[in-house]
């Protein structure tokens, strides 16, 4: 393994642990460290499930070898791989009844000064803390939530699975913008998961994923350019495969 | 056991709290009762009755605590207790009741709460019974709500195990009155055996309920919940919330939501659910480095809180 690759997938085929079905297919691609990848695909493609595989999570059956930082994954349970140094913010974030921003944070074991101080990074004013997981808030609040506990965790590598899923157009720009903070502040490398090309702008390499196969790896425009072709659409901005 | 003592120590003060009691009512503040307050302890045989009589206009910020409890492995306390909040009167009441070592224990509890006009109550009741399921209680409230009350009720036996347990709630009120009930309960081991039937009687126009039910069923334990609300009068307004959590096959839970309406113009509304942890919830704890086994205490710590 290159010295530069944090993260590499080889052949690796994931089936439902339950009905057995082929949900990804020879899977190989690697992320390069200090890097934000852009993980592309259209609904349904298998991106979150890789991101899953990758964690070790939802028991899914697993062929082929995942390995982060040269070390093999496979046989670890997702909170030694989160130990390691993996850490995800999921596309379906769930509430937690009873529980306060406090206690879910303290789970890091972190001080209030350095909880505080990352809630103010993503925009959560301090009150906050004494807020429970539970429906009543929104589901921007709730993902700032999650952002402020990846960058607590301090991971080496983030997943963050459709994390602008459900912004509004400004919002998503200011995103953008806290993920290159996000990057600045752990020193993380960063799987952006997306099916949003505008990405582009803060990636520096991209993987397209479509029907659980790896169409592409390699440069960002080259990946958008067949993730455009795939769709049989037009790129809504030209200059950018030209 | 230690943990939940020390934090009681913190509620009162050292001596103020007998390393051995069979039963105790304690109160951390020996001005809280004034020449006004009415207090009358009475005891028969092995049945003790408490009369409070809070006056008119009578408000405070301090809580009133109740401490009742058998230290023994064996032994019986009937508590009956009878309590009256004047008009405009505001309290909170604290009630703790400990079985730690029970193994032969029965306690029953039969009280009767008066809200008059105006008046405000929190009341809050936390068992803990110990780890050997050995206690049978039979507990039950009658609140009388009257005009423009307000009644926020917490029960909650989060820890250890349950033992035998019937609970029964009723509360009935008048004009404007508002009641927000919050019940929270563990079956824990397979002698744990809860039962609880809460019932809520909107007898008179623009009376309001919310009505909270939460249990956990785990190592064989049995939960049965009935929550029931009836409107009886116009423009009442209520809403029942049963949500239920299962751990494994051996466990039982039954939920039984009723709604009943007399009046076309008030509503009543309702949600339930029983099921297993969501998978989801764990998958994202496990992402952040808790085992599975963590994630499920941290999930379930929450829900009974």
């Amino acid at each position: 393994m290159k010295k530069e690759t944090i993260l590499k997938v080889e052949n690796l085929t994931v089936k439902d642990p339950e009905t057995k079905k082929i949900l990804l297919k020879n899977i190989n691609f690697s992320v390069k460290k200090n890097s934000i990848h852009l993980l592309l695909g259209k609904n349904g493609s298998g991106k979150t499930t890789l991101a899953l595989a990758i964690f070790g999570l939802k028991n899914f059956l697993i062929e082929g070898k995942i390995y982060f930082q040269g070390k093999l994954l496979n046989n670890l349970l997702p909170e030694k791989r989160a130990k390691l140094g993996l850490g995800m913010v999921f596309q379906n974030l769930c509430f937690f009844e009873g529980i306060t921003l406090k206690e879910y944070f303290s789970i890091f074991k972190k001080s209030e000064k350095e909880i505080l101080k990352a809630m103010k990074l993503v925009g959560l004013p301090s009150n906050f803390l004494e807020r429970t997981l539970d429906a009543k808030l929104s589901a921007g609040e709730r993902k700032k939530i999650e952002i402020v506990s990846v960058i607590l965790q301090k991971p080496k590598l983030i997943i963050l699975d459709e994390a602008e899923a459900g912004l509004d157009l400004p919002s998503y720009w200011a995103f953008l913008d806290l993920v290159l903070k996000i990057k600045e502040k752990t020193k993380a490398t960063i799987i952006f998961i997306t099916h949003r090309t505008s990405a582009w702008k803060i990636s520096q390499e991209a993987t397209l994923i479509d029907n659980g196969k790896i169409i592409y790896s390699g440069k960002v425009k080259e990946a958008i350019k067949k993730y455009f072709e795939l769709q049989k659409i037009k790129p809504t901005c030209p200059k950018l495969i030209s | 056991m230690k943990e939940f003592i020390e934090n009681l120590k913190k509620c009162f003060s050292k001596k103020a709290l007998p390393q051995k009691f069979e039963y105790c009512f304690l109160s951390p503040q020996k001005a809280f009762f004034s020449k006004k307050l009415k207090l009358e302890i009475k005891k028969e045989k092995d049945k003790n009755h408490l009369k409070l009589i809070f006056p008119e206009n009578f408000k405070t910020q301090i809580p009133l605590i109740f401490c009742f409890g058998i230290f023994k492995k064996e032994g019986n306390l009937l508590v009956f207790p009878e309590i009256v909040l004047k008009k405009n009167s505001s309290l909170k009441i604290l009630s703790f009741c400990l079985f730690p070592q029970a193994k032969k224990v029965f306690h029953q509890m039969k009280g009767k709460v008066v809200l008059e006009k105006n008046a405000e109550l929190i009341f809050e009741e936390k068992h803990f019974h110990g780890n050997f399921s050995g206690s049978s209680l039979e507990v039950s409230y009658e609140f009388f709500c009257q005009e423009n009350s307000k009644l926020i009720s917490n029960f909650s036996l989060n820890q250890g195990t349950s033992g035998k347990m019937n609970l029964s709630y009723g509360i009935f009120q008048l004009s404007n009155s508002f009641s927000e009930s919050e019940i929270k309960v563990l079956a824990n081991h397979p002698n744990d055996q809860i039962e609880i039937e809460e019932k809520v009687f909107l007898l008179k126009e623009k009376s309001k309920t919310s009505l909270k039910l939460r249990g956990v069923a785990k190592n064989k334990g049995s939960i049965k919940l009935i929550g029931e609300i009836e409107a009886k009068a116009a423009f009442c307004f209520g809403h029942l919330d049963c949500k239920e959590i299962i751990c494994d096959p051996d466990s039982q839970i039954i939920s039984i939501p009723k709604l009943k309406v007399s009046h076309p113009l008030s509503s009543l509304t309702h949600e339930a659910s029983i099921g297993k942890i969501n998978p989801d919830q764990i998958a994202l704890l496990q992402a952040k480095g808790l085992s599975e086994k963590e994630a499920i205490e941290f999930i379930l710590k929450g829900f009974l809180k």
